[in-house]
């Protein structure tokens, strides 16, 4: 009999298991596991321009397989995604069914879950921020130092973000290098001084900068997008594969979990289904059960286990809204080859009547998912719109903002019966309050003309709809002692209601900072594997 | 609605993603950086160029959409 089920292999679920094992425990991995058998080993370990110009089947990556790399029509959440990480929202539109028109989620059933495809923004919460969301601020830094250590995270601790960002972390790996637009848009940021509403400097990122383990070195080759190749991006399929080699370590793949319940003998058994041999049924025990299948799918299950399709859970999510800009200073430069592909600055806006309720931007520059992906949101001839692109693609930047979230009761999710044995369909709803959006607005406004103020023009913002930044939570609350609510969680993780499921993802959260969650996610995700491995000590 | 009635149609968008991942295409793709002032100019005159391109646009779309109407199997019978 196995001591814990760990439920989902992503970022929660990989490192929630290896501090099960670091602590003695026997665990079984149980997940979906859908994995990239196409690609993987196709891409050589070259630059892009080296790429592009002497290797001949190209396309089949660029473009994919079945041509899935080129979206048309209306774009929805996971169709930006490169041939290459397509694999980590396979089968989720049938296997995890939502029901709602105003929040289209992604998800996933794969090796690693939204890890698989992650950007690698390693950003730490403050105190504060922590204590928000309900997690206790003392002793989070060990996790997330334990955290940082195992993935291999690269900052600075000099920069005006550093406090907010990555001020939890102790040791860093050396920043990345930064490319020629995020060189000249931080350099105009410092020539202004010091006195700024908003802040910038350069991202925490799980990218190595030196070698860790196996794993290598960035090599700025600009791949990031289609390549783990030097596994130098942390992708939680290493830690599993790590954890593969270690006795007291069982994983089975292919299981799509439909429920739990547990027993007078003291244990939990976990309900799934095989979708690949016709959702026929499985079941497995242990002593206890980790879920880490997000905050959405963990919100699913104990719903699905407890039958409550009366039962609204709330729903948080962080707004997002990119704005293209282009950076006067670089207009006509060339820039340099050597980059990498994923988000180079960080800024940090404090707004005026809420200063602690920072909005946090993510600013990337663009050449490496292709010319044609842009010319097609531009409102030109092809031709116009491609020559129009060559000529502003060096000084491009694309900023990401995100906006905190808090609960409120139009935000909310439930489940509905299923038509025989398969996931709960989910039921959302996501509305948030007119004068939450006005205010958002409001302080997108500012961060446009902050952008101006350091030659970074644009003022086009666009949302590409609710649930678009992927980052979910709060979906099984933290909840006092005692409460009658029994849809929440103590403390320590632990369900309540249950003796001994745990849920170690983001659904326990009451709150969501606007910097990306994952480094949190897993740092809460040890946090809880310990109390759940204390739990078995006791017993 | 408009603007996507100017924009590149999904056909169009389709044979421009295989002429770029062609990689005998790569300088017809690859960024023009030739300076700060030749940039300024060639975006206008690009911009002078778009506004009877994008009738050829509007026509692209409305022929797009009626060969997609044709495909339907009820359609022409």
């Amino acid at each position: 009999m196995d001591d814990v089920i760990v439920l989902g292999s992503g970022p929660a679920g990989a490192i929630a298991a290896a501090e099960l094992l670091e602590q003695g425990r026997s665990v079984h991995l149980v997940h979906l596991g859908h994995d990239d058998t196409i690609y993987r080993d196709l891409i050589p370990d070259a630059p892009f321009s080296t790429v592009r110009r002497d290797v001949a089947d190209q396309s089949l990556w660029w473009l994919g397989a079945d041509d899935e790399g080129i979206p048309t029509g209306k774009v929805r959440i996971g169709s930006q995604l490169t041939p290459p990480r397509q694999f980590t929202v396979r089968d989720t539109a049938t296997e995890l069914p939502v029901h709602g028109d105003s929040f289209e989620p992604m998800q996933s059933l794969a090796l690693g879950g939204l890890g698989a495809a992650w950007g690698a923004a390693a950003y730490t919460y403050t105190a504060d921020e922590l204590a928000a969301c309900g997690l206790p601020p003392q002793g989070f830094a060990g996790h997330y130092a334990a955290v940082a250590e195992r993935i291999g995270v690269s900052g600075s601790h000099d920069d005006d973000t550093a406090g907010a960002c990555s001020g939890q972390l102790r040791a860093l790996q050396p920043p990345l290098d930064l490319d020629s637009n995020a060189q000249a848009l931080l350099s105009a940021y410092r020539a202004r001084g010091t006195a700024k509403r908003m802040r910038l400097g350069r991202m925490p990122l799980a990218i190595l900068s030196q070698d860790l383990g196996d794993r290598r070195a960035n090599p700025y080759f600009d791949m990031d997008f289609w390549s783990d190749v030097r596994k130098s991006i942390y992708r939680p399929r290493y830690t599993i594969e790590q954890l593969r080699t270690r006795a007291g370590f069982v994983e089975t793949r292919g299981v799509l979990a439909v429920g739990f319940d547990e027993g007078q003998d003291g244990l939990v058994r976990l309900h799934g289904v095989l979708p690949d041999q016709g959702h026929g049924r499985v079941e497995f025990a242990a002593r206890r059960l980790v879920v880490c299948a997000g905050a959405l799918n963990s919100a699913r299950l104990v719903l699905a286990a407890r039958a409550q399709t009366d039962l609204r859970a709330p729903l948080l999510c962080n707004p997002y809204t990119y704005m293209p800009c282009l950076q006067l200073r670089r207009l006509g430069r060339p820039a340099q080859d050597r980059r990498h592909s994923m988000a180079q600055l960080t800024g940090l806006y404090a707004p005026p009547d809420a200063p602690d309720d920072l909005v946090s931007l993510q600013f990337y520059s663009y050449r490496s998912l292709l010319a044609f992906k842009l010319v097609k949101e531009l409102p030109l001839h092809p031709w116009v719109g491609l020559q129009v692109v060559r000529l502003l693609m060096e000084s491009l930047v694309i900023v990401g903002v995100h906006h905190s979230d808090a609960p409120t009761a139009d935000n909310w999710l439930g489940v509905a019966r299923p038509l025989g044995e398969r996931a709960w369909p989910l039921r959302v709803h996501y509305q948030p309050p007119r004068q939450w959006v006005e205010r958002r607005q409001q302080r997108e406004r500012a961060i446009v003309a902050e952008l101006w103020r350091l030659g970074c023009i644009g003022g086009a913002r666009l949302r590409p709809g609710h649930a678009s930044s992927i980052h979910y939570a709060g979906t099984i609350p933290h909840l006092s002692p005692g409460s009658e609510n029994r849809h929440g969680l103590d403390p320590h993780g632990r369900l309540l209601g249950t003796r001994g499921v745990y849920v170690a993802d983001s659904a326990g959260w009451g709150h969501l900072p606007a910097k990306g969650l994952t480094l949190t996610i897993m740092a809460n995700a040890r946090r809880i594997a310990l109390a759940a491995a204390v739990s078995l000590e006791a017993a | 609605m408009l603007a996507a009635m100017l924009g590149p149609t999904d056909d169009q968008i389709r044979a421009l993603a295989r002429r770029e991942a062609d990689p005998s295409n790569v300088r017809a793709f690859s960024p023009i950086a030739r300076g700060p002032v030749f940039a300024v100019l060639a975006l206008l005159a690009l911009g002078l160029l778009a506004v009877p391109l994008a009738l050829v646009q509007l026509v692209a779309h409305l022929r797009q959409r009626g060969a997609r109407d044709n495909c339907k199997p009820h359609a022409g019978r």
